[in-house]
């Protein structure tokens, strides 16, 4: 007790330095011992426990973009990207859960014996394709069944609702969504879509709480309108295929221009494809003819010549020529007429397509002036298109000019040019001689000042209105008229050039026109290669096909008619 | 007077206690409602994604349904409808 006393008086009163050390110690001991602990955590450790930190925090989330809409002028789509569902597996996981097969069975999509056979045949693997490219529903009703293993991808796929009746000007995409053909192909870096990411934090449940940081802002694909019009591109696409069938034709195109906006409103070849199920495709399908094809135009550039030389100066509109006895010898090659015509004035020479007219014609002009004139008018340059694998053409210039050279170019041999050139050339002629730009995108408003001069207002009013003379009673392309409507055009026959010179056998039907004639505002151009029987004639394979795309444009562009149709003038059932 | 200075003190003290413990709170809600709108943002952009996955397959349904081809054969096959010839056409002038 005495003890116990003595020992409390002693801590009561007593002063033990030590025993004071001693906690001091303990208290600087623990304090550096936290000290170093926060040092080796914020120093030394910190890179090390800062990246496990965001291992289990922080995710980089995709951000979504999308190729950008093809449509055509009025917005109905072309060309659409939608997201589509591709289903993988796991073969491991799905080989560890067998009981869990009998959830698929009976599934319209996969079912459980495809399922089986897939994943076995695969059993080594950590990743296999089920079914790719699903519609995300069809993919659903796999997902809702949960066999473990089992996962979806999402993937986009291009498809095109209007599939052949745009297919060569609208192009496609290969898998991974790239640009292959056509606008496809040259709108590329306006379409083109890049997907971005972005760094999140997430809690515990997976939430994302906190964007961290933008990495890459997704840039969604412009939406592009074409200058087509879809209904215009339809009719265009159906006559065609109708006439091309019927003539058993080896090809065809047909291009339909604003001559006073320079627009294409539509563009269609034969033979054509499926865009949207290329299995199957043939690479000659694939060509836009329209725009990569050349041709010699034939007859067709009668008008331009006779142009060339109004313009001139040489001759004048009430300028006569005389053609008898229906053919011309030059340099020892006979030029001929169908039939001898006599004296002819230039509306006949354009009605009755008189080569031996022309060729005088030309022959009195300076040499290169009518190619010169041909240049300006667009033919044998590229048009500003900008369409992938266009075809420039061909324009001769030549130091000097044989008699027959100038002669046969004056009637369209010995140059080349595409479908839409020589449709170009006729829209200069429609809109007073003013060249405009070719376009396959649409305008929004029609291009100012930006036309270039071709030939003079008159030259050309004159000459769109002795062009009407080649659909009168008397003239090459009666099957061109159109009821209700006054229209021009030129006919034209070319025989075709092969390996061995020009066959005698096989053509090309053209014919190209604008309508309507008080104010002419729409070209039809129309190529039918090498038509079988007897009716290969320009005026009889190809003249028909403007007619019925050409009533239908003026019908779906609100032009009201003008002439009174009699029963007998009728030229049968119009186009839908 | 010293006790009156003393006093003014304490009072300021109390008076930033509360406002540190006040803007702790504020930090609290603010976080709080920058997560709400962060998620209600995530429904937002997960709903654009799928909108947009629709409106593409609607685009292609009416591109299939309403092709001129449909439209055309529908017309000529089921209603009998044909294109008037020129001779069955009145024009109306206004």
């Amino acid at each position: 007790m005495t003890q116990v006393a003595g020992k409390r008086r002693n801590i009561a009163g007593g002063y033990h330095p030590g025993r004071m050390l001693f906690v001091f110690g303990c208290w600087l001991f623990c304090l550096l011992l936290l000290l170093w602990r926060a040092v080796d955590l914020h120093l030394v450790q910190h890179e090390f426990l800062q990246r496990q930190g965001d291992l289990r925090n922080l995710r980089i989330e995709p951000l979504v973009a999308h190729r950008g809409v093809i449509t055509d002028r009025a917005g109905r789509p072309l060309a659409v990207s939608t997201p589509v569902t591709t289903l993988w597996a796991n073969p491991r996981e799905v080989l560890d859960a067998t009981e869990k097969w009998s959830l698929l069975a009976g599934n319209p999509v996969l079912d459980s014996v495809a399922l089986a056979a897939r994943v076995k045949r695969h059993a080594d693997r950590e990743f296999v394709y089920l079914a790719r490219h699903l519609a995300p529903a069809d993919a659903q009703k796999v997902l809702r069944a949960g066999v473990p293993g089992i996962y979806p991808l999402t993937e986009y796929r291009r498809y095109y609702p209007a599939a052949e009746v745009t297919s060569h000007l609208v192009g496609f995409t290969n898998i991974d969504g790239l640009g292959q053909e056509g606008m496809e192909l040259s709108l590329e870096s306006r379409l083109a879509a890049e997907s971005g990411s972005k760094r999140v934090l997430r809690d515990l449940r997976g939430r994302v709480i906190r964007d961290i940081e933008l990495i890459k802002a997704a840039r969604s694909g412009e939406d592009i309108a074409l200058s087509i019009d879809l209904r215009l591109q339809y009719l265009a696409y159906r006559e065609l295929l109708g006439a091309v069938t019927e003539l058993h034709a080896s090809a065809g195109s047909l291009v339909v221009l604003d001559a006073w906006t320079g627009e294409v409103l539509a563009m269609v070849n034969q033979p054509g494809y499926n865009p949207n199920n290329r299995a199957r495709i043939q690479v000659e399908h694939l060509r836009n003819r329209a725009l990569t094809d050349v041709f010699e135009p034939g007859s067709t550039i009668k008008p331009l010549t006779v142009a060339a030389a109004l313009e001139s100066g040489l001759i004048d509109l009430d300028y006569r020529i005389d053609t008898s006895p229906g053919h011309l010898r030059i340099a020892g090659k006979t030029i001929r007429d169908a039939h001898d015509y006599g004296v002819v004035d230039l509306t006949t020479l354009l009605a009755r397509s008189s080569n031996v007219a022309t060729a005088q014609i030309a022959l009195a002009m300076e040499s290169n002036l009518l190619p010169m004139f041909l240049d300006r008018f667009g033919l044998g340059n590229s048009t500003s298109s900008g369409f992938p694998g266009e075809s420039q053409g061909f324009l001769p210039f030549r130091a000097r000019w044989h008699d027959l050279e100038t002669a046969t170019l004056s009637y369209g041999y010995g140059l080349s040019v595409t479908l839409t050139q020589l449709a170009a050339a006729y829209a200069t002629l429609a809109n007073d001689g003013v060249r405009l730009p070719v376009t396959l995108l649409k305008r929004e408003t029609p291009p100012s000042n930006s036309g270039e001069p071709v030939i003079s207002r008159e030259t050309a009013r004159s000459l769109v209105s002795m062009m009407e003379a080649a659909v009168a009673d008397t003239g090459t392309a009666r099957r061109a008229r159109v009821a209700g409507y006054r229209v021009a055009g030129k006919t034209g026959t070319v025989y075709k050039m092969t390996a061995s010179g020009y066959a005698d056998d096989r053509y090309l039907a053209l014919f190209a026109g604008v309508a309507p004639l008080e104010r002419p505002r729409y070209v039809v151009a129309v190529v039918i290669d090498d038509p079988r029987g007897d009716d290969y004639y320009g005026g009889l394979a190809a003249a028909p096909v403007f007619s019925r795309v050409m009533a239908g444009v003026l019908r779906t562009m609100r032009v009201s008619p003008v002439v009174t149709v009699d029963a007998a003038a009728n030229t049968g059932e119009a186009p839908l | 007077m010293m006790h009156a200075v003393g006093g003014r003190r304490l009072l300021m003290k109390v008076f930033l206690v509360l406002l540190v413990v006040l803007s702790a709170v504020a930090v609290t809600v603010s976080v709080h409602e920058s997560r709400r709108l962060i998620a209600q943002l995530q429904t937002e952009q997960r709903s654009s994604v799928r909108l947009q996955s629709v409106w593409s397959q609607l685009q292609l349904e009416q591109g299939t349904w309403g092709s001129y081809s449909k439209i055309e054969q529908l017309a000529r096959a089921e209603l009998h409808m044909h294109m008037p010839a020129a001779q069955e056409k009145v024009v109306v002038q206004p």
